[in-house]
């Protein structure tokens, strides 16, 4: 599904990921934790193609086509998600817009009819009451003014009507109450499949109490530095990242 | 006399030559007062601090003895859904058409008609009002369309509401460089309600100049909901001057599209004159190409205890040129004023230039006063979200534009209307 190798990328000057490795295959949940600033978003945003990230070296393939070569909206329509850390604020383009807007870009792509608006609306609907998200918010202009907990679940919500194969959720449970937790846990769950490759990025482990990782990876200083099962978040959760800081250096 | 410019000496030696439909003692004296403050310097040049970065000289090319046929093939019209447009009144070169206008059944205490017919009909409101609110010292442009009153529309409510709208169209006629004067006069008084949609529009290919001038005045809770939409054609020059002048807890809404022809200069001058005056000063201008178009804009609140809140968005590609040059004033006692001001100008392309200058001259104590200008290209990390959810670029951009000036039509808008102009804005993005 995904095959990361050897990736080295830079913002302006500074080489933020230093050799990196990751492979994730089709159906497979992979965490990845680490200190702040070690490169967790950095290596988000590459893989779904933000301007700015310039990638020095190393490959990335993903469903055997070289990600690193498409545009933003050709590696959405391929199946690339990211849950943004810091969902962006559209003033003046109602998140129902934005989301027909989104959905019927990527079925063209995948060469799927496009939505009228009464089907779109209904195949919405299955999804926000899933993840307890009013009519009201729909109606409101892209994440202006929600709460951090609503545009964590706005991002579960795009998610869900774009459904891809490989989704990046970039600290999707940071800001979220004890209940959104539990809903947004439950709501990513509920689309994990044996075609859907998910990448977990968390400082928590009780996110991973909901979506529990087959694999999960420490990434410090630009590059992963440990590997395990899911007992390696709950020892991290209890003895921090001190023990990684050499093997970073 | 001082040395005219051509144009200027053209526009004064042809004022004399036109035979006007309508005259009356104190009309014509009007007409003489225009034609003399606008014969002393004539047209602005950039010289005047407020003509700073709108140049007239492109009225080089108008014949100023010229005023176009009156009538037009009417098949060329176009009109806004039936649904909303009630009572119609079309201008054709600045001359009404009853043919193609219909006024419709009106309630009591409202008044719909031409200009040129309420001379006729009513000389006696007209002479009230005509010429009062629109002093044309140091308004050039203003004073020109005085020396040249002919027709325009003329609304009157009182102690009334209009439950639908009364939708205005100007045609141009793109042809023969023609000029014309409409000038025009809404009076609203006890608690009268009314809603105007006005098109500018100019049909053909060729130049024009339309300089329309308009007296807005809104007394005792009186409420104005006066929406323009400027469709030029390329080569149309549209010059407008509005002067309101507001009484006790009176509104006027004031919302201007501007989207098309070679150059536009929108001039709104709004006198908060008693308690409780309230202002609400909207607009969305886009360019392309070497388009130009200024919005000037001035407040005055004169007395405690008023407000305002402007907010003009703009967006422009190619190299066109923006002007938004808004001036709050707030008078010495006007205690209690609340004056809001923003202009924010979105340029997608690294030839389109904006030139905003704010003004707040501010000489009472306790106010609230603001004003936030912006310029600048489409945020990166938007266009990034988008994107990132499948949206094509190009789709994306158009997205991001229209979202941002969709905003301004929501606030200045009446809901019932925001899709005429939220329509006219898709279009306009995708016909780039
Ligand atoms: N645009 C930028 N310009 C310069 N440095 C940047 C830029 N973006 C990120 N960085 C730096 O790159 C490093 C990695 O940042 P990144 O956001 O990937 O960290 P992270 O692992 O996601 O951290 P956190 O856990 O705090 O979210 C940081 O040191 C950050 O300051
Ligand atoms: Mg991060």
């Amino acid at each position: 599904m995904l095959e990361i190798k050897n990736l080295h990328a830079k913002v302006g000057d500074t080489e933020i990921l230093k050799g990196l490795d990751l492979t994730i295959n089709a159906g497979e949940v992979h965490a990845i934790m680490g200190p702040n600033g070690a490169g967790k978003s950095t290596l988000s945003y590459v893989l779904s193609g933000r301007e700015g990230y310039e990638v020095t070296e190393g490959t990335v393939s993903y469903q055997g086509k070289n990600l690193l070569d498409m545009e933003p909206e050709v590696r959405a329509g391929e199946g690339v998600f990211l849950a943004f850390q810091y969902p962006v604020e559209i003033p003046g383009v109602s998140t129902m817009n934005f989301l027909k807007a989104a959905v019927n870009s990527v079925r063209k792509y995948r060469g799927e009819s496009e939505f009228d608006a009464m089907d779109f609306l209904k195949f919405v609907r299955e999804q926000t009451k899933i993840l307890n998200i009013g009519d009201d918010m729909l109606k409101r202009a892209v994440n202006v003014g929600f709460s951090g907990g609503e545009k964590k679940r706005a991002e579960v919500l795009q998610m869900a009507v774009l459904a891809p194969t490989l989704a990046l959720l970039d600290e999707t449970d940071s800001g979220l109450d004890v209940d959104a937790l539990r809903i947004v846990g439950e709501g990513v769950t509920a689309l994990r499949s044996p075609e859907r490759s998910m990448l977990v990025i968390t400082h928590y482990q009780r996110l991973l109490d909901y979506i529990v990782p087959d694999v999960v990876h420490v990434l410090a200083d630009g590059k992963i530095v440990d590997t395990g099962d899911k007992n390696l978040a709950i020892e991290l959760e209890k003895n921090g990242y001190a023990n990684y800081s050499e093997a970073a250096a | 006399m001082s040395n005219l410019s051509p144009i200027s000496q053209a526009f004064v030696d042809q004022q004399g030559a036109v035979a006007f439909s309508a005259s009356a003692p104190w009309l014509d004296q009007l007409r003489k007062a225009g034609l003399e403050s606008f014969s002393a310097d004539g047209l602005p040049t950039p010289k005047l601090e407020d003509w700073k970065y709108t140049n007239l000289n492109v009225l080089e090319k108008i014949d100023a003895g010229q005023r176009g046929d009156a009538a037009i093939d009417s098949t060329q019209l176009t009109w806004l859904p039936t649904e909303l447009a009630t009572h119609k009144l079309v201008f054709v070169n600045g001359r009404f058409q009853s043919e193609l206008s219909a006024i419709g059944d009106l309630p009591k205490g409202v008044k719909v008609l031409a200009l040129s017919e309420a001379l006729a009909s009513e000389p006696g409101l007209v002479e009230e009002h005509l010429g009062q609110i629109g002093g044309f010292e140091k308004a050039p442009v203003l004073a020109l369309n005085t020396a040249f009153i002919e027709d325009g529309y003329v609304v009157m409510v009182d102690k009334a509401e209009l439950a639908t709208p009364i939708e205005i169209v100007f045609v141009s006629q793109a042809k023969n460089e023609a000029a014309h004067h409409p000038r025009n006069l809404i009076v609203a008084k006890n608690n009268a309600r009314v809603t105007i949609l006005e098109r500018h529009i100019g049909i053909g290919e060729g130049g024009y100049l339309a300089n329309s001038a308009f007296e807005v005045l809104v007394e005792d809770g009186a409420h104005v909901q006066h929406y323009r939409l400027l469709e030029d054609s390329a080569d149309g020059i549209n010059l407008s001057s509005v002067k309101a002048k507001l009484g006790k807890d009176a509104t006027y809404d004031s919302f201007v599209l501007s989207m098309s022809g070679q150059l536009s200069r929108n001039e709104i001058h709004v006198s908060c004159e008693a308690g409780g005056a309230h202002t609400n000063l909207n607009g969305v201008y886009v360019g392309r190409g070497d388009q130009h178009i200024d919005n000037t804009t001035l407040i005055d609140h004169v007395v405690p205890n008023t407000s305002s809140k402007e907010t003009y968005k703009g967006a422009l590609d190619g190299k066109s040129r923006g002007v938004f040059q808004g001036a709050i004033i707030v008078a010495d006692g006007a205690d209690g004023t609340d004056g809001r001001m923003s202009n924010k100008t979105l340029l997608l392309s690294d030839d389109a230039e904006i030139d905003a200058k704010p003004q707040l001259e501010i000489y009472a104590d306790d106010v609230q006063c603001a004003h936030g200008f912006t310029a600048g290209e489409l945020d990166e990390n938007s266009l990034f979200y988008l994107r990132s959810r499948g949206i094509p670029e190009a789709i994306a951009r158009s997205m991001l534009v229209e979202g941002f000036l969709d905003e301004v039509v929501e606030e200045g808008v009446a809901e019932d209307y925001q899709d005429i102009f939220k329509t006219r804005i898709a279009d306009w993005m995708n016909s780039g």
